[in-house]
């Protein structure tokens, strides 16, 4: 175990030592890489989520067509296997002759990209808010769980349709609202792992060679706290996915020149008796790309912190 | 237990209050409400009159007191939508609509969650489990609307067998109450399993069984109880979503209740509503709340003293 592994080595911080969470060893590491192999869940959310994010990558070069462009005539067309559709567009055309295909696989890049710039705002947010609560507990503590206790009792789909009507819909509007809007789960949890591990030995022992709080909360409490937050920010991205789509499909989301899986279920929804698969297959892409990272968090939560089973 | 009760109201008064800070300050991160509220062919003099009218040329701090004091009585001011209605009328007049849908959505999922939950857990680790808990998983990745057009894609428009919207008889709530429940029925059945696996686990129920009571009667009698005492937490607490959750829900479905009238609100930038809409939420959540609080500590004893749900 000493020394000799390079990143793997106890980290020394003012003369503690100390093992980060994430990377205890090396055995500990496989122990939970063969879980992940033998999962065959969690495999299979990896590879759903892979191909996702491939197809949010690579967009402008795998989609057949240009996700904007309106061929007037292919109004309407339904997939390729059904009666009346082409093998030009295999899942069919909406109402204004746009390949259904293509926008899905734009529309990928803004549920990842939403997902993954909301979670990392409310992360810093919650987290330092978590931090300083569970730390230095009194009025602060007391301020923060306010707070908390202030946003449960408004529903969060109500507030984030409410700023962004003030505001005005656009991508980098949901992005800051559902950021902002989504501290209160890392909080939570961030002070009430700050509670017990501030108590430990290593903290004391930290303070006792005169170690300033700063240096205390930044690289012996907070790291110790990584891999719950790990595991409820692959929640997040999850649930921000389907907030995104909402908030797009009430019409305060992401404006309606870029196309999402939200726009696409709004606009299906007009079509639902007559074409079916406009509301079907953007829903679907979700469902999946949500599922994927669901698995992938279950898996987490198993290998590195089993008793957070309320999420 | 009185000290206890005093302690709670207190707390949400002051929720209550930092709510309604919360919604003027929404209102006001542009600046000028009253150009949002004005109709968009209005000219300058009338936002003008408008703002005085509204007594929105007075300074923050002035408006913030008397929309507090006006909050405090029930008053919000009138809709600006339809005229000479009081704003908090209108949502009072709709809450038995989601009332009703809040109530068939809990009657159905809760205990469909305990019944597929308590499966799970005793048959723990067989295909029965895996496949209890893959549907739960998949119930909680499906995004609530998109499975409420489904629902109308099939059983209204395919099948012709359930209305797909407005308020009626029973088969009016049903596509809805699915749709509101289905996340919350895969979650529940989750928290339930591990619940109840824990609770299985116990000395106590070992005792139970080993002096021969029927496995009827040890499920229900012992491991029920306090298998849901985390259960009844997250669900007190996931009744803010499921209000909250029912603005989306109650859109698609055209049910009259206050979620759809939040959003028409907002949409229609009808303030007052908007503001009376969330007060009304906030203190509902934080009744709801407090009954389950008191319902913890009837489940638990230990509790009882020892307040804090955090």
């Amino acid at each position: 175990m000493a020394g000799s592994s390079g990143a793997q080595a106890p980290q020394v911080v003012d003369g503690v030592e100390f093992h980060p969470p994430l990377a205890r060893s090396r055995p500990e590491w496989r122990r939970r890489l063969h879980m992940l192999f033998r999962s065959r869940t969690a495999l299979l959310g990896l590879l759903m989520l892979v191909t996702v994010a491939i197809c949010a990558l690579a967009a402008s070069w795998i989609s057949p067509h240009d996700p904007n462009a309106q061929v007037l005539e292919d109004r309407l067309l339904p997939p390729s296997w059904q009666e009346g559709g082409t093998a030009q567009h295999i899942l069919g055309t909406d109402h204004l002759g746009r390949d259904v295909l293509s926008r899905l696989i734009y529309g990928s890049r803004i549920s990842l990209t939403v997902g993954l710039l909301a979670v990392f705002i409310s992360g810093i947010f919650g987290i330092g808010l978590g931090l300083l609560a569970g730390y230095y507990g009194g009025w602060l503590d007391a301020l923060v769980m306010r707070l908390v206790d202030i946003q449960l009792a408004f529903p969060l789909v109500l507030l984030a349709l409410a700023i962004v009507a003030v505001l005005g819909p656009s991508l980098q509007n949901v992005i800051i609202v559902l950021g902002v809007a989504g501290w209160l789960v890392y909080a939570r949890l961030v002070r009430a792992q700050v509670l017990s591990i501030k108590e430990k030995e290593f903290v004391e022992a930290a303070r006792c060679i005169g170690a300033s709080d700063l240096r205390i909360i930044l690289l012996h409490v907070f790291p110790n706290t990584l891999a719950t937050v790990s595991i409820v920010a692959t929640f997040a991205v999850a649930s921000n996915i389907i907030l995104e789509a909402s908030l797009t499909f009430l019409g305060v989301g992401v404006e309606a020149s870029i196309p999402t899986w939200g726009s696409m279920l709004s606009d299906g929804r007009a079509y639902i008796a007559t074409a079916w698969w406009l509301a079907t297959f953007p829903g679907l892409a979700m469902m999946l790309t949500v599922l994927s990272i669901n698995l992938i968090g279950d898996w987490l939560r198993d290998a590195f912190d089993p008793h957070l089973k309320n999420l | 237990m009185a000290h206890y009760i005093i302690d709670r109201l207190l707390q949400s008064i002051i929720v209550v209050f930092g709510v309604l800070l919360l919604v003027f300050v929404i209102i006001n991160l542009t600046g000028d409400p009253v150009a949002l509220m004005a109709p968009l062919e209005a000219s300058a003099q009338d936002i003008a009159r408008l703002r005085v009218q509204l007594g929105f040329d007075r300074p923050l701090y002035q408006q913030f007191f008397s929309f507090l004091g006006g909050a405090v009585r029930g008053n919000f001011g009138d809709s600006l939508r339809y005229q000479s209605q009081p704003a908090l009328a209108i949502v009072v007049e709709r809450f038995p609509a989601t009332c009703e849908l809040a109530f068939a959505t809990l009657a159905w999922s809760i205990p469909m969650s305990l019944l597929l939950g308590t499966i799970a857990a005793l048959k723990r680790n067989s295909g029965t489990d895996s496949f209890v808990m893959f549907v739960a998983l998949l119930g909680q990745s499906l995004p609530g609307f998109w499975l409420g057009l489904m629902l109308i894609l099939v059983f209204s428009v395919q099948l012709g067998i359930l209305p797909s919207s407005g308020r009626g008889g029973l088969q009016h709530v049903i596509l809805p109450a699915i749709t509101l429940g289905g996340f919350f029925m895969a979650r529940t059945t989750r928290l339930v399993r591990s619940g109840m696996i824990e609770v299985l686990n116990e000395d106590y129920i070992r005792t139970a069984r080993a002096k021969g009571l029927a496995e009827k009667l040890v499920l229900v009698r012992h491991a029920f109880k306090n298998a849901a005492i985390p259960v009844v937490t997250i669900v007190g607490l996931d009744i803010g979503t499921l209000l909250g959750g029912a603005v989306i829900t109650e859109t698609i479905f055209a049910w009259p209740g206050i979620g759809r009238l939040a959003l028409d609100a907002i949409t229609y930038r009808d303030f007052p509503v908007v503001e009376a809409d969330v007060f009304f939420i906030a203190v509902a959540f934080l009744l709801i709340n407090l009954f389950v609080d008191l319902l913890y500590a009837w489940l638990d004893p230990r509790i009882r003293v020892t307040s804090g749900r955090f």
